[in-house]
C-alpha cells in the first residue's frame, strides 16, 4: 500500500520518493528501487546523529549537494524524503509540499510509526497551560508571561491538539529557559514540578 | 567570522572545524545547541553525500521548532546560522558568503524609547562587567535575549562589544520589542543582586542612572 502512495507521489513530480523506519525498514518509489541499502544508511545515519543530540526534535532536513538533493520530512520513526538532481527548473519548494502531502497522506494510510494505534497518547487543553504558567510564576516571577510566550512560540506548540510528548518537550525548553533566569537546582526544581501535571 | 554579527535575521551562529569537527565558536541569543547541530549534521551529510552521490555539499538545512540552521561549508570551518524558519535565506546567504568583504551598512532608525533601553542595556554591561566579568555578563545577555526578547534576536546583535540593532525594527513590534528590553534590564539588575549583592548592586545601577542622565 505504501509504495504504491510514494508511486503515486513520483509520478506527481516528487523525485525518487522513499520512507524509512528507524529499524531500517525501508520502502520507495520505483524511481529509487536501485538505491535501498543507500537509502537505509541514510536512515540509520539521521536516526543516530539525532539520538546523539538527546531530546531534540527535528523536523525537516535538507542537504543540498552540487549535483543531487535529498529532503526529508521526520515523522517520529520514521523519514519520507525524497532524491533529486539539482537541475536547472527545479523548484524546492515544490518539492517541500508534495513531501508533506506525502508525509499526511501515509499516516492517513498507516498511522504514525511513533504511535502504535492500541495506545492512543492523552490530549491536553488549555487548563494545562494555564497551570504551567501559574507554577512557573512560583519560581520565575515577572519573567513568566515572556517566558512562556517565546517558548510556545519557538517550540511550535499546537494548542488546539496538545500532545503529551509536545507538552514534555515544552517543559523541558521552559525549564532550560528558568535555569538561565534561576539557575540549575530551582530550573530543574521547577521542570519536575510542571512535569508531574501530566497524566 | 565578526561580519556575521551584523548581517540582520541571524539569531546566532556556530563555527565548526572542518578537519576535527570541534566547535570552535558560538555567538548570539540561540537558545538551541548549535554547535553540536552543526557539527553533528555536517558529519553526516558527508557521509550522505558519498552514499547518495551528491558531489559537494552546499548547505544542510535543519527545521526545528520556529527556526531553522543554515550548515554552510566556508574555507576550513563548517558555519552554523540559525534564521526564522519560514525565511528565505538566499539573501542572508548571500550576506555571509560575502561577509570577509564589506556588508552593506543600512541606515538603521530607532524610535527614542528603543534606544534609550539599548544604551542602558550597554551601560548596565559594561558596569556590572568592569574589565574582568565582561564577558560572563555579555554571555548572560545573550542567554537572556533568547529567553526573554522574543523576536528582537532577529534584529539585534553584539557588534564590536555592544548590543546594537541590525536593521530598523518594524513599527507594529515597538511596544514588544521596549517590554522585551524592559524585562532584559530587569533579569540583569536582578542577576546582579544575586551576584554582587544588593548594596554593591545598587551602587552599579546608581551609575548607569547617572550616566543616562
Amino acid at each position: 500500500m505504501e509504495q504504491d502512495v510514494l508511486n503515486r507521489f513520483e509520478k506527481r513530480g516528487l523525485p525518487s520518493a522513499f520512507s524509512v523506519t528507524k529499524t531500517g525498514a525501508v520502502v520507495t518509489a520505483q524511481g529509487a528501487q536501485l538505491i535501498r541499502s543507500e537509502i537505509a544508511q541514510v536512515g540509520m545515519i539521521i536516526f543516530e546523529t539525532i539520538g546523539a543530540l538527546g531530546d531534540m526534535k527535528i523536523n525537516r532536513i535538507e542537504m543540498l549537494g552540487d549535483t543531487k538533493g535529498v529532503l526529508m520530512e521526520l515523522a517520529g520513526e520514521q523519514i519520507f524524503g525524497s532524491i533529486f538532481n539539482r537541475t536547472q527548473g527545479i523548484v524546492i519548494n515544490n518539492l517541500w509540499t508534495l513531501l508533506g502531502d506525502l508525509k499526511r497522506q501515509s499516516a492517513a494510510i498507516i498511522g504514525p510509526a511513533e504511535e502504535p494505534r492500541e495506545k492512543p497518547k492523552t490530549l491536553y487543553t488549555w487548563s494545562t497551560l494555564d497551570r504551567v504558567q501559574e507554577i512557573m510564576k512560583a519560581y520565575v516571577g515577572d519573567f513568566t508571561e515572556r517566558i512562556f510566550k517565546n517558548q510556545l512560540k519557538s517550540q511550535r506548540l499546537n494548542v488546539d491538539e496538545l500532545k503529551e510528548e509536545d507538552i514534555r518537550r515544552f517543559i523541558g525548553a521552559l525549564g532550560k529557559a528558568a535555569t538561565t533566569i534561576i539557575g540549575p537546582s530551582k530550573g530543574r526544581e521547577m521542570k519536575d514540578k510542571l512535569l508531574k501535571l501530566l497524566k | 567570522m565578526e561580519a556575521l554579527d551584523s548581517i540582520s535575521g541571524i539569531i546566532g551562529y556556530a563555527l565548526v572545524n572542518a578537519q576535527d569537527g570541534s566547535i570552535e565558536e558560538v555567538k548570539g541569543a540561540s537558545a538551541a545547541p548549535i554547535g553540536e547541530l552543526t557539527a553533528f549534521f555536517f558529519s553526516a551529510g558527508e557521509v550522505i553525500k558519498n552514499s547518495l552521490s551528491m558531489g559537494e555539499i552546499d548547505c544542510v538545512s535543519l527545521w526545528y521548532g520556529s527556526y531553522r540552521l543554515l550548515i554552510l561549508p566556508y574555507d576550513s570551518t563548517y558555519i552554523g546560522v540559525e534564521i526564522e524558519g519560514d525565511k528565505e535565506p538566499k539573501e542572508i546567504i548571500e550576506k555571509i558568503r560575502l561577509s570577509e568583504k564589506v556588508v552593506k551598512k543600512t541606515k538603521i532608525e530607532l524610535p527614542p524609547s528603543i534606544t534609550s533601553k539599548i544604551q542602558q542595556i550597554n551601560l548596565l554591561v559594561d558596569e556590572l562587567g568592569g574589565k574582568e566579568e565582561r564577558s560572563h555578563w555579555r554571555n548572560l545577555l545573550n542567554q537572556c535575549l533568547g529567553i526573554l526578547g522574543g523576536d528582537i534576536v532577529l534584529y539585534v546583535g553584539v557588534i564590536n562589544d555592544k548590543l546594537a540593532f541590525k536593521a530598523t525594527p518594524p513599527k507594529d513590534k515597538e511596544e514588544d520589542f521596549v517590554q522585551g528590553l524592559r524585562s532584559i534590564i530587569d533579569f540583569l539588575i536582578k542577576r546582579a543582586v544575586v551576584e554582587l549583592g544588593s548594596s554593591e548592586a545598587r551602587a552599579k545601577v546608581q551609575a548607569v542612572i547617572e550616566k543616562m542622565k
